[in-house]
């Protein structure tokens, strides 16, 4: 058994996984895939026609209610399909962004013109965003953010710069947190949300890379000006509007326990057949304990993750949930990294397309890739603290 | 597996823990076989038994109740009994005297245990000689059941007037080491995969009572560090308590998820109960014990005095985590699952 075991699902989200799987078996089917894999790391998981197939199959709107064209599916079903769509490594960057952020901030605080202009076109796969939060100066302190907008007769006119954006190079759109009003009597309150059009005069990028192989951009506002349609969520009112609409980004950041439990099943494939030099890797008790311990602490992160989703189906917030199986499933994915590197040694150091890599190179990846999972989506520090006063009571 | 046995609905449930804790509350002091007896009233003997009503996952759950309270009354053997005497068979008289709570039972796995130096009895038709080690919850245990090979012996300890030493360990009460000589034995047949799940159980079972106790020491260690006022601020405001707490409130969860849902696949015969438990005792053996440090650590000199509750805390939690072998043997049933068995 190289498998983890899986879970008993209830009927509905069983029927839905099957669902899934024939759905991908034809439309990311093996040769697909492999084209895709062969993709440069820039490029990988943004593909807009991919993206529109899953909208025609009303699949970005999984989650949505009804009325807005949306399935309405219930959280174990959103997590059965984040699970199965990450575990054929299929391509929702150019969606993801619009259908996990921006989406549901529309539905919840948009203009009825607002909602009809872009729910269908993210709903059908037809549009891309990237992130306008982080700032040079502001990180995990958000709300200390600078770049302004100011009144500019009937429209706004932005000026600032904004930082480490994934997918900027690509994303017709940009979700901004703006300032429009710098005496506000808490920094949270004098926050406003915009949509801005990569393509607008004054908006120019300095591309950069990050680590983990996905581009990390700059971002430059030079009196960029923008209608007031463009303003969603009212003004002042942008920290309501970054923080509240948040659901569906936790269920579909638990489901990456499930990029562990292939990491790790891999490795262990490879471990089961590897050739011998001396002891066999599956025989010798150091490699063995060490699978052992990694096994326990993956069935550790399902529990957690699961029960975040569990929350959310009970009609509770989930957010302690949802933090600490942030922190803990993405200090596990840095620990199998770290584990595999200690096994294997430099051999699953060497790159995807160098020759004699093994796990086409995902053990170098995993390495790269899982400090950004404990930094990114705010840093496990950030939801310690979440977590310490929200779950623990702990004074502030 | 189980077919038979009445499930509890989540209220049904919660009523028997809340009983529990207040029986164990009201019997801090007690007796054990007192209190014993009145935990036999509560239905507990029958927890996890095929025809029984409520299964592993309210055993575990009153475990951690009984490790609150550092309590050894034998619900251990009673479960895993549970798993061996058929209605009807041999040993049935033994669920007969548990369920009227004239008896305790523990079991004693002896070179089958996982831990090196648990004593090796043998069998001379139904005579039972040797020793055994690390037996736990006399004098409310009355009796023992011993794997051999092929074989489980049920001896009546009062009966066949064992040599019995009280071998002093970390946990709060004694272990006892018993010698037999000769001792009369009633036996049942006993097969390699069911040992085999009795050793799972038993380790999954201690797991719990460690998980009860490790719960306990942080509930109360997470309300000291809001009251407890240094450098003008409660500590709990601090960074390095409150992330140190969290870390250990997230292994806790995990284990009390872990735990529950291992239980629950038993009780619903699914297979795979098997890796589930594995797991939990895996991890919970040396993340347990880390909470348990994280604790005193927060606690400070205060919760080193043995006035305190975190030293019992700190007894129990190590004394069930190590036990059946601990982290190393549970760690190599997951691998033997994983990887095959080593050659």
């Amino acid at each position: 058994m190289t498998a983890l075991p899986e879970y008993a699902l209830p009927e509905a989200a069983r029927k839905f996984r099957a669902e899934v799987r024939a759905w991908l078996a034809e439309h990311w089917n093996a040769e697909r895939r492999a084209a895709h894999e062969a993709l440069p790391a820039t490029h990988r998981l943004w593909d807009p026609e991919f993206s529109r197939e899953l909208g025609a199959q009303g699949w970005i709107a999984l989650s949505w209610p009804e009325k807005f064209g949306g399935q309405a599916r219930s959280p174990m079903e959103q997590w059965v399909f984040a699970e199965e769509m990450r575990r054929v490594g299929a391509p929702l960057r150019y969606h993801g962004v619009a259908s996990g952020v921006v989406a549901g901030s529309l539905m919840a605080f948009g203009t009825p013109e607002q909602q009809e202009h872009w729910l269908p076109l993210i709903r059908e796969g037809r549009v891309s965003f990237c992130l306008g939060y982080s700032e040079p100066g502001s990180g995990s302190d958000l709300a200390s953010l600078r770049t302004r907008a100011e009144r500019n007769g009937e429209g706004w006119r932005i000026n600032g710069q904004k930082i480490w954006t994934t997918f900027a190079d690509e994303a017709e759109y940009i979700w901004l947190a703006a300032r429009t009003d710098a005496s506000a009597s808490k920094p949270h309150a004098g926050i406003s949300m915009f949509i801005v059009p990569m393509n607008a005069d004054g908006l120019s990028l300095q591309p950069s890379m990050a680590m983990y192989g996905k581009t990390f951009c700059n971002e430059f506002f030079d009196n960029v000006e923008v209608a007031d349609e463009a303003l969603i969520g009212g003004v002042n009112n942008g920290w309501n509007v970054i923080t509240g609409a948040l659901a569906d980004e936790r269920i579909s950041l638990g489901a990456f326990v499930i990029d562990a439990q292939l990491l790790f099943e891999r490795i262990m494939a490879y471990i089961t057949t590897a050739p011998a030099h001396g002891v066999p890797l599956a025989q010798d008790p150091v490699v063995r304990d060490r699978i052992a311990a990694l096994a326990a602490e993956i069935e550790m992160a399902r529990q957690l993750s699961r029960n975040a989703i569990r929350q959310i189906e009970l009609g509770q917030p989930g957010v302690v949930e949802a933090a600490m199986s942030k922190c803990y499933t993405a200090e596990l994915m840095e620990r199998l990294a770290q584990t595999a590197a200690d096994l294997l040694g430099s051999t699953a150091l060497l790159s995807k397309d160098s020759q004699g890599a093994i796990l086409s190179g995902s053990v170098e990846y995993a390495l790269r890739e899982s400090v950004m999972l404990v930094i990114g989506g705010g840093t496990n520090e950030i939801q310690r603290t979440l977590v310490a006063q929200r779950g623990l009571g702990l004074p502030r | 597996m189980n077919s038979t046995m009445t499930h509890l609905d989540e209220d049904e449930r919660t009523l028997l823990i809340d009983s529990l804790r207040q029986l164990l509350q009201r019997n801090a002091d007690g007796e054990p076989k007192d209190t014993w007896r009145q935990l036999t009233e509560l239905g507990l003997t029958q927890l996890a038994r095929p025809s029984g009503a409520g299964g592993l996952r309210e055993a575990t759950l009153a475990l951690q109740e009984l490790g609150r309270v550092s309590s050894t009354a034998p619900l251990i053997g009673a479960v895993l009994a549970n798993l061996v005497a058929e209605e009807g068979g041999a040993l049935a008289p033994l669920l007969e005297r548990l369920d009227a709570g004239d008896a305790g039972v523990a079991f004693a796995f002896a070179e089958f245990d996982g831990e090196a130096n648990a004593g090796k009895v043998t069998l001379d038709g139904n005579k039972l000689s040797g020793c055994l080690r690390f037996v736990e919850g006399l004098p409310a245990v009355t009796d023992l059941l011993v794997p051999l090979a092929g074989a489980l012996a049920w001896v009546n300890i009062e009966a066949v007037g064992a040599q019995v030493t009280a071998t002093p360990i970390l946990a709060t009460e004694p272990l006892h080491e018993l010698v037999f000589d000769g001792a009369e034995v009633v036996t049942v047949a006993l097969a390699p995969d069911t040992l085999n799940d009795l050793l799972t159980l038993a380790q999954f079972c201690a797991t719990a009572r460690a998980l009860g106790a490790a719960r306990c020491a942080l509930e109360e260690v997470i309300e000291y560090a809001k009251t407890r006022t240094q450098f003008g601020q409660p500590i709990g405001r601090f960074q390095a308590i409150q992330h140190k707490l969290v870390n250990c409130f997230t292994s806790l969860e995990a284990i009390r998820l872990s735990s529950f849902h291992a239980a629950e696949q038993f009780d619903l015969g699914n297979p795979q109960w098997r890796f589930f438990a594995t797991a939990t005792s895996a991890f919970a053996s040396q993340a347990l014990r880390q909470v348990a440090l994280e604790a005193h650590h927060t606690f400070g000199a205060i919760g080193y005095s043995e006035e305190h509750g975190m030293p019992s805390h700190f007894r129990r939690i190590h004394s069930d985590a190590l036990k059946h072998g601990g982290v190393r043997h549970a760690r190599e049933a997951l691998a033997t699952r994983l990887l095959g068995a080593r050659l």
